[in-house]
């Protein structure tokens, strides 16, 4: 009876030191799962703010003002992973127009757009490298979207 | 050598020195580690990397850094050869764990065409490790003459290798000891020790290179002497008492404010990076060969040097737009190690310092058979041959990229 009675114990201390190990488990798990996702957001989180930050950078160095003052464009980069991977997409860089402070998207490309020139109030020439002595310049109208794409001859050769 | 050397060090610890002429200097240093324990040195924050570059970059695992697990308590001497502008200059000693400095000087080198090194320096007993380092830094090399002796001791007998740029030096004169240029036989219990002069002949581009000297028990180097061949310095003009400029480098490749500042490999691996990180490897080798054959071309209307042609404009127009300091992909470039850039921009930056790296020394091919200029797919190969370079002859085609020979090329 005795033995019988010592036995149901041993069983009984096994099954609580098990659920006691599994509570313990599942506990750490839930805590590291929820470390993960905390430092998976915070390294989101810091990304977006670094390309903020580069946004903003980029806009102060490729503004131009319209010749009237009433228009704005500048250069937006989209948020990507790398710059390596997305940067052939075709809305890496957006062209954006503002006037009286409505913003909007006039133009998109890869890369490769590099800089801007207003050809009169109404027209914005956007220049994108295409490779060696090869510079495309596409000509927006700010009211249409029209583009006009033209080819630029950069550099004469005399051998 | 100042007064507090020799010394245990167990955390970076810099040392400066001032120079009064600019010019090729010799900085040596001897220091040993414990196993488990390492030391690797910068000169200016310059710090030196392995040869030829790997994917990740190494940097207490070369040959002029101290491996403990090599080393094993003994001492190695490694000598830095490198131009240093007139001014204050930093080393910086950059021990993993613990590791004791013996010495360390400078030296000037009047003479590029003989830099005599007279080390009368024998080996401390051990196996097979790392014992004398020349790391040539931004230098050619032309040849190397070193004298060495070598014993027997009953069992064992002194053997000293020779490793250039990772590539071991081949005695094609000995079977047994074919990977060691200087070796003790036998024979020797009865003739004794045995002094030889090596001369190695090499034709090194202006790069970095590493020469190793590793010992197996104790030989001795009595000296090496090294001819760098054709080198041009820059002359040292009254502006040069400046303090100096440093130089870019794959590990610290932010960009000095002047692009003149730039090696060669260092400005065709941004263009590189600029213009063509997102295409595979023979695309990329493609874009820096285009470089290399207009600088092949000697015509001044593509430039004569590789910084001359990739900084071509007529101050309206460049030939590179990622070079236009306005361009959101120049920032990329002249930084691309900052603190905010992404994993992916620091692997395509070594990797297209390694692409650069090959073509300037001849060990990739042309993939483009000659091409002179390229265009990406955003453009029509019709409005290229007819706007962009009227009769340019296209050549092929790789990835997003297009190559073309100049109309006036045979």
């Amino acid at each position: 009876m005795k033995n019988k009675k010592t036995t149901t114990n041993i069983i009984s201390l096994i099954f609580i030191v098990f659920f006691v190990l599994l509570a313990t488990l599942m506990i750490s798990q839930l805590g590291i799962n929820f470390s993960k996702k905390f430092k998976n957001e915070l390294k989101e989180e810091q990304a977006q703010l670094l390309h903020r930050k580069e946004n903003e950078e980029l806009k102060e160095l490729t503004l131009k003002i319209s010749p009237n003052q009433k228009k704005q464009a500048y250069f937006q980069k989209k948020f990507t992973e790398d710059n390596v991977t997305d940067i052939s997409d075709e809305d890496y860089i957006s062209v954006i127009l503002d006037q009286e402070s409505k913003k909007e998207v006039l133009f998109q490309g890869n890369f490769r757009l590099s800089y801007l020139e207003w050809l009169n109030d109404d027209d914005i020439k956007v220049y994108k490298g295409c490779g060696s002595s090869c510079l495309l310049i596409y000509v927006v109208n700010t009211k249409t979207k029209e583009v006009n794409e033209l080819v630029e001859k950069i550099i004469e050769y005399s051998p | 050598m100042p007064q507090d050397f020799p010394k245990k060090i167990t955390a970076e610890t810099q040392v400066k020195f001032e120079i009064s002429k600019s010019g090729l200097y010799a900085i040596s240093i001897t220091a040993r580690c414990n196993r488990k324990d390492d030391l690797r040195v910068e000169i200016d924050n310059q710090s030196f990397r392995e040869i030829p570059p790997e994917k990740y970059v190494q940097k207490c695992d070369v040959p002029p850094a101290w491996n403990g697990t090599r080393l094993k308590g003994r001492s190695q001497t490694n000598i830095f050869l490198l131009h240093l502008e007139v001014g204050e200059h930093t080393i910086t000693f950059i021990p993993k764990g613990n590791a004791r400095v013996e010495s360390w000087d400078t030296q000037q080198i009047t003479d590029h065409t003989k830099i005599e090194f007279n080390l009368e320096q024998q080996a401390e007993n051990g196996n097979g490790r790392p014992w004398v380092t020349i790391a040539f830094i931004d230098l050619p090399l032309k040849s190397i003459v070193a004298e060495a002796s070598v014993d027997w001791h009953i069992f064992d007998g002194d053997d000293v290798k020779l490793i250039i740029d990772n590539n071991i030096e081949k005695n094609s004169q000995s079977l047994l000891w074919k990977n060691w240029v200087w070796h003790a036989t036998p024979i020797q219990i009865f003739s004794g020790a045995k002094r030889e002069q090596k001369i190695v002949s090499k034709s090194l581009n202006k790069s970095t290179h590493y020469i190793e000297f590793w010992a197996d028990r104790t030989p001795t180097l009595h000296s090496v002497v090294l001819d760098l061949g054709e080198l041009t310095l820059v002359e040292p003009s009254p502006e040069s008492d400046k303090p100096s400029i440093r130089t870019p480098t794959v590990d610290d490749p932010k960009w000095t404010g002047n692009f003149e500042d730039d090696t060669e490999i260092i400005i065709l691996a941004r263009l590189i990076f600029g213009e063509a990180r997102n295409q595979s490897l023979e695309a990329m080798a493609g874009v820096g060969w285009v470089i290399k054959n207009r600088v092949n071309a000697n015509k001044k209307y593509f430039g004569l040097s590789y910084h001359d042609v990739i900084l071509k404009n007529d101050g309206k127009y460049w030939q590179f737009s990622s070079f236009i300091p306005t361009d959101p992909n120049f920032k990329v470039l002249i930084d691309p190690l900052s603190s905010n850039s992404k994993e992916a921009d620091k692997q395509a930056w070594v990797i297209t310092y390694d692409i650069a790296s090959k073509i300037i020394s001849d060990l990739v091919v042309d993939p483009t058979d000659g091409a002179t200029f390229f265009h990406s797919s955003d453009l029509s190969q019709e409005k290229f041959v007819t706007q962009s370079v009227p009769g340019a002859i296209f050549i092929k085609r790789i990835g997003d990229l297009l190559f073309y020979k100049d109309l006036n090329e045979k």
